[in-house]
């Protein structure tokens, strides 16, 4: 059974005139323990996905299945109680409790699901020496390097063991090594059997991805099987017209993405014209077969 | 769900204490109200047990005449006719009445001199009373002398028999015994001295530790007709006997003066009910007024619960990405709120009790500790906590988590 499955998923924000479309009719179905990249320019509605898969956000319209269970229906606290149980997030700012030592911060899920404080002390100890960061324990997030702050992070998202983890940008804010760091580490959790849901910009990362997922103004616009190790097919034809160095470089390397993809600007594409809004149509159909098309 | 348990407090704290400066000044509100609730409750049942004490002291049998009428149940009138004792309503011949009704064992007067010039070796002496009485007085008082003897009963005698306190203003350190002072001139030898009187703070009586008690003959050939009888102290034989006393002292005395009720007979416990009264007042007053400064206070911790509120909305993203649910975040702010206010009720509490044995150390004042008070002041800065803390937490628990981790 698909541990995600999403039908025809919209976000509207506003109202009347002034509505933004982030989600439009989105279908993704995720199986266990695969690594999704999700790559796409700002504003394409990436965020939004991974706020509704991981029960921030509620949808306008479609159904979410999260373990064959329907999520729509929920009450706040059941689905505070999932998001705890089922997902763990990792932040492109870290988002530690700045008040907080690394210990504590990691043990703060434990003590939503009403662990004493010694238990949940004791499972963030060994949380934290299994990521490698034991000497860290008793510092405080703004003492640690970028690293360091987000191997913090990472296990906090893990203290639960969820099923799915939801990284935005985990690598935005670090430095080439530390990003190495933080990827290998995603990996390891990966081959452990956890389903990795990761945003980025960066086509590099595609190497540790069984999936990537392209979006662009809301719709999932490509959507591909990659081989462990290997760059993404697709991403890798945007590689190779700029080097990635900063975040600018990422974005701009996401324009060049953007030409290369199937159904993006690209003159092969014969639909391509829908990327203009000026001759927006119902889009639902050719997106589901795409998806469709990139699973098979 | 568990209640509140010591890891919520332990939270609480630590976030309070991050703002420390600001959470102080906002507890300042409670602190007072809690504390000044407290004191002036402490203080008003020290005075009236003390005052109770000052009666028992004397017997509860005391049976006071007074030269005007009173309306023994309006406190403030006893009081406001206490200071102007300035009517000539009662006089020797009164006394003389009341000594020979039947069932009076004791009967003495009290006359207060007016403006007297007290010299010692040609140096004035200030802030002593000067009271004419009748050996009667030292029974009546439950009083015995400490050194020396009572008024030489041959005739008119120019002697004295002094408080302690009136003692040492005049005589130091010194014996007192057997010296002489004057009094407008006249020369008084010091017969008697008498052991410590008790007194209560707020008492509607003098303070007989600083009075020179001369004989009441004396009175009148000192001030002439300007000397007034202040009041005179009736002890029964038995303390069966009060009620017939008071009857007989008021129709007797009314013949005597012509049919008019000019002055009034008062029981201990008519002095009892009249402090009681002024100082039940004054303590409501006062508890209405720590009322206020508690609701200030409460205010005060809704305001800043909202700030931290706004201050820490990533911080309340973050925590409901991690699972938190809406009720978790509500328990974490209302529990800053109440810790802030029951910790500004502690320490209130804490504040009131220096206070308490500061009035105790300095003051001639007996404040109690008062228990029942302490627990309700406690309490009600709990309830102030949980209800000016529930706005502020209801409204952290209802963002919208995308908002919130947004707000980083």
């Amino acid at each position: 059974m698909a541990i995600i499955e999403i039908n025809d998923i919209s976000k509207v924000y506003g109202f009347g005139g002034a509505t933004t479309v982030a989600l439009d009719e989105v279908n993704l179905t995720i199986e266990q323990n695969e690594f999704v990249a999700i790559m796409g320019p700002s504003g394409s509605g990436k965020s939004t996905l991974m706020n509704v898969i991981g029960i921030l956000d509620r949808p306008t319209h479609g159904t979410y299945k999260i373990g064959g269970r329907n999520v729509e229906k929920l009450s706040q606290n059941q689905r505070a109680k999932l998001r705890r149980d089922k997902i763990g997030f990792i932040f492109q700012s870290f988002s530690l409790l700045p008040r907080l030592t690394v210990l504590e911060n990691v043990a703060l899920p434990l003590a939503y699901r009403g662990l004493s404080t010694t238990r949940r002390l004791k499972a963030a100890s060994s949380m934290i020496n299994r990521l490698g960061l034991a000497e860290r324990e008793y510092y405080l997030p703004r003492h640690l390097s970028g690293g360091q702050t987000q191997t913090a992070a990472i296990a906090r998202a893990l203290i639960n063991t969820p099923s799915i983890i939801i990284a935005d940008e985990p690598t935005g804010n670090l430095d080439s090594n530390d990003s190495r760091l933080i990827m290998e580490l995603l990996s390891d959790i990966h081959k452990d059997g956890t389903t990795i849901l990761m945003v980025t910009h960066n086509p590099e990362l595609t190497r540790y991805a069984t999936r990537v997922v392209y979006m662009r103004d809301g719709m999932i616009i490509h959507d591909e099987l990659t081989a462990l190790g290997r760059v993404a097919p697709t991403a890798r034809k945007a590689m190779n017209y700029l080097p990635f160095k900063t975040e600018e470089d990422d974005l701009a390397g996401v324009s060049a993405l953007m030409k290369v993809i199937p159904g993006g600007d690209s003159p092969v594409d014969k639909k391509s014209s829908r990327r203009s809004k000026a001759t927006k149509k119902p889009k639902s159909r050719s997106t589901r077969s795409r998806s469709r098309k990139a699973k098979s | 769900m568990k209640s509140f348990s010591r890891g919520d407090i332990g939270v609480a704290v630590r976030s309070l204490r991050s703002s420390r400066s600001r959470s102080l000044l906002t507890i300042f509100g409670i602190v007072i109200g809690v504390s000044a609730a407290i004191t002036i409750v402490s203080i008003g049942d020290g005075i009236k047990n003390q005052i109770a004490n000052n009666v028992n002291n004397v017997g509860r049998d005391l049976i006071t005449v007074r030269p005007d009428l009173l309306q023994p149940t309006n406190a403030v009138s006893a009081i406001v006719s206490e200071s102007s004792p300035g009517s000539n309503n009662l006089s020797s011949n009164d006394l003389q009445l009341i000594q020979s009704l039947s069932n009076v064992q004791y009967a003495a007067p009290l006359s207060l001199l007016n403006t007297p010039i007290i010299k010692v070796d040609n140096h004035a002496i200030s802030g002593i009373q000067v009271v004419g009485t009748t050996n009667d007085i030292v029974p009546i008082f439950n009083q015995s002398l400490q050194y020396g003897s009572s008024f030489n009963q041959d005739g008119i005698s120019n002697d004295a028999m002094l408080g302690q306190g009136a003692s040492v203003k005049l005589f130091g350190a010194d014996v007192a015994l057997g010296r002489t002072f004057t009094i407008d001139g006249q020369s008084i030898f010091t017969r008697g001295e008498l052991q410590s009187f008790y007194s209560a703070p707020l008492s509607i009586d003098l303070d007989f530790n600083n009075v020179i008690f001369i004989p009441y003959s004396l009175v009148s050939s000192l001030q002439g007709d300007n000397a007034s009888t202040y009041e005179i102290l009736v002890k029964p034989t038995s303390p069966g006997a009060i009620g017939s006393v008071v009857s007989e002292i008021e129709s007797s005395l009314t013949q005597a003066h012509g049919g008019v009720q000019n002055f009034s007979v008062l029981q201990q416990k008519d002095s009892l009910t009249a402090s009681d009264t002024i100082v039940n007042l004054l303590t409501k007053l006062i508890a209405a007024a720590a009322g206020i400064a508690l609701f200030v206070g409460g205010i005060g911790i809704m305001n800043m619960m909202l700030v931290t509120v706004s201050e820490r909305t990533g911080e309340i993203g973050i925590r409901k990405a991690v699972g938190a649910t809406n009720r978790q975040i509500l328990r974490q702010f209302l529990m800053e709120a109440v810790v802030l206010s029951v910790s500004g009720g502690i320490i209130g509490v804490i504040i009131a009790l220096l206070i308490n044995v500061a009035l105790r150390l300095f003051t001639i004042l007996e404040p109690t500790v008062p228990w029942p008070t302490i627990a309700l002041a406690t309490g009600l800065s709990l309830i102030i906590g949980i209800v000016f803390g529930l706005i502020p937490a209801a409204k952290a628990a209802r963002k919208d988590p995308i908002d919130a981790l947004r707000h980083q």
